[in-house]
């Protein structure tokens, strides 16, 4: 009973705000995921399967010259660090296929059905869920492989988050627009075995809209610096509630996930995050 | 309750709604507004600080400026509105953010004013002025707001008493880098920089590739700036075909299409449907064409205003001050200071739920 309520609270939030049947050239089996400010996200089908396609139409406020730049660079830059991503060890969406022409790409779906939230739809529900830290405790008996101490899943996303985004740093790769939004998350399956993964590690995460990112130069830590900071401000705004304890968690795990012979370096662009902020705070000077 | 007890303070309390005087001198314009608690608006005036071709306005100069005018604004206010100083309700003035000596001017004459009539005092957020001024004179309920002046750049969406900030330039004010430009190629601060580069923009066509800094729902402009001082250097030496009229209008192009894109993302992550804008740069009707193309095609509304309420003005300061007397109170005396640095999600937004 409580879990097809949790499924369909689930179903709503992942996907419902946004849907909304459409016909396109097409065909008539489109249904809209969203319309972000990048193009549109829709689930079509590709040769009998159920995928995504995200495409980038015109944007009529921009100029032809600079927005057909933008769609061009934006689109290869997306594809090329998806693949990298994905050498780093970091889930994306599979691409099935790339149309240069209409600023398409075709990628795997990752859906409710297939249990995938955004991370920002999991903690509204937490959020949401005053005793979401009580109720998680009620739970950990099912699953398998819990720390005997249960960490709060607030902790975990936070810490989860984190050593995702060190990863991808150390990997050279500025996301560019991370948020909540933009990490998928689904609960691990307690009924499969979980291997190589160290217990305690209850979800599993994808990254999704690489339409901003780039590779940082030689020395990024200001490049890392500001993709935490808007990480950071996305937690703060949209989660305001869980924010203290998931930045907490998160600039922890950034830390220590750097690999060891970068150490130093995690630290370094936390230092430098700093700045970041305090930047931040000195903008509303006049001139 | 805090408020009953300061409106049984008012010396002569004949008129039923709680009247503001609202002064506001946070950069080169110093403005006196006086609005009644139904959002009408009885009084606006303003002088502006216009520096010499080729260079901003100073702090010392301008705080000059806002010191001559101080008292000849608000007299002017008061006969505009037919109200003599045992009428009004509260004296408003804008705390902050702002430059220091042109912000102590205004805080000195509102302090000074406010002891000669015995009136109580509120101290107002100046984003938060534009906010509310913006709601009132376009009705917009709760829209993200992209607020765009010469010290400001921010994407903002209301939630839990408190306007929080989405997006913002992570270093220099999009009128700044407009303002910079504009002493860069000679083109006249009168009576705006924004607004003679707005026109030089018109007669521009030929597209000039500048840098395009969105990152997240932040944007930054040294780079751009940096970029198109170089080709008005090429430009000067006569080593590139682009005219004075053509860098303004990819200026233009780059930065407000920086600007709708970040706005855009902020209404997609919070699920909005329309925009707000407010602001000295929010008069530029290029802006706000491209503002209303964004939100045609996401099936919302843009709501704009014009250069009485975009640009800094009294009656917001008095307007966003009267919401404050009338939820919270004024503001105790000596806590009656001003601050350069004064974040537009620092404010209890007590008067809305």
């Amino acid at each position: 009973m409580a879990s097809t309520e949790a499924k369909s609270d689930q179903d709503r939030l992942a996907v419902a705000p946004h849907a909304k049947r459409m016909r396109t050239e097409a065909g008539d089996h489109e249904q809209l995921l969203a319309q972000g400010a990048e193009g549109r996200v829709v689930v079509t089908e590709l040769l009998g399967r159920r995928v995504v396609c995200k495409y980038r139409f015109p944007k009529a406020y921009r100029h032809a010259e600079l927005d057909a730049r933008l769609n061009a660079k934006r689109l290869s830059q997306e594809v090329r660090l998806m693949l990298r991503a994905r050498q780093l060890g970091i889930r994306t969406p599979l691409i099935y296929h790339v149309d240069a022409r209409a600023h398409a790409i075709y990628m795997e779906l990752l859906d409710a059905a297939h249990g995938w939230m955004p991370v920002k739809a999991l903690l509204v529900l937490f959020e949401r869920d005053a005793l979401a830290l009580k109720s998680q405790q009620r739970d950990a008996d099912q699953r398998v492989g819990d720390d005997s101490e249960t960490r709060s899943d607030v902790d975990e996303i936070g810490t989860q988050l984190g050593s995702l985004a060190a990863v991808l740093h150390a990997g050279g790769i500025i996301h560019g627009d991370l948020t909540t939004s933009n990490v998928m998350v689904r609960r691990r399956d307690p009924t499969r075995a979980s291997g190589g993964q160290s217990a305690g590690q209850d979800f599993e995460f994808a990254m999704i809209d690489f339409g901003l990112s780039h590779v940082c130069t030689k020395q990024g830590d200001e490049e890392r610096a500001v993709d935490l900071y808007v990480l950071e401000r996305a937690i703060e705004s949209a989660h305001n509630k869980l924010a203290a304890r998931l930045g907490r968690a998160l600039m922890e795990a950034y830390a220590s996930a750097w690999p060891r012979e970068d150490a130093q370096r995690g630290a370094r662009v936390l230092r430098r995050l700093e700045d970041v902020r305090m930047r931040g705070r000195k903008r509303d000077m006049i001139g | 309750m805090g408020t009953e007890r300061q409106s049984a303070l008012r010396p002569t309390p004949k008129e039923p709604q709680r009247i503001a005087l609202g002064i506001e001198g946070s950069a080169n314009k110093i403005g006196v507004g006086i609005v009644k608690e139904d959002g009408s608006i009885l009084a606006n005036v303003r002088k502006t600080f216009v520096p010499p071709l080729g260079s901003g306005f100073l702090p010392k100069e301008t705080a000059q400026h806002h010191q001559q005018h101080a008292v000849g604004l608000i007299r002017q206010a008061l006969e505009e509105a037919r109200l003599s100083p045992r009428d009004l309700s509260v004296v408003c003035y804008t705390k902050g953010p702002g430059m220091g000596a042109p912000l102590r001017s205004a805080a000195v004459a509102a302090r000074t004013f406010a002891l000669l009539y015995e009136l109580p005092l509120v101290g107002v957020n100046h984003c938060i002025g534009h906010i509310e001024m913006g709601r009132l004179v376009t009705g917009a309920e709760n829209p993200v707001v992209l607020y765009v002046s010469g010290g400001n750049t921010q994407v903002i969406s209301y939630s839990d008493q408190c306007y929080r900030i989405f997006g913002e330039t992570i270093d220099i004010a999009v009128g700044n880098c407009l303002d910079r430009f504009a002493r860069v190629v000679k083109l006249s601060n009168d009576p705006s920089p924004g607004y003679n580069i707005e026109q030089a923009a018109k007669m521009g066509s030929r597209f000039v590739e500048l840098p395009y800094v969105v990152k997240g729902m932040d944007v930054s402009f040294t780079g751009l700036l940096s970029s198109v001082e170089r080709e008005v250097v090429k430009m000067n030496k006569g080593t590139t075909d682009f005219s004075r009229e053509d860098l303004c209008f990819s200026m233009q192009e780059t930065i407000f299409a920086m600007l709708v894109e970040v706005t855009e993302r902020a209404m997609a992550h919070c699920g909005e449907r329309d925009v707000l804008v407010v602001g000295g740069v929010g008069c530029n009707l290029r802006l706000q064409q491209m503002m209303d193309m964004m939100v045609a095609q996401r099936g919302g509304r843009a709501f704009c205003t014009d250069e009485r309420f975009c640009i800094d003005n009294g009656a917001m300061i008095a307007w966003a001050g009267l919401l404050e007397f009338m939820h919270t109170g004024a503001t105790p005396f000596k806590e009656t200071w001003c601050t350069q640095r004064f974040r537009t999600d620092q404010v209890h937004v007590s008067w809305r739920q």
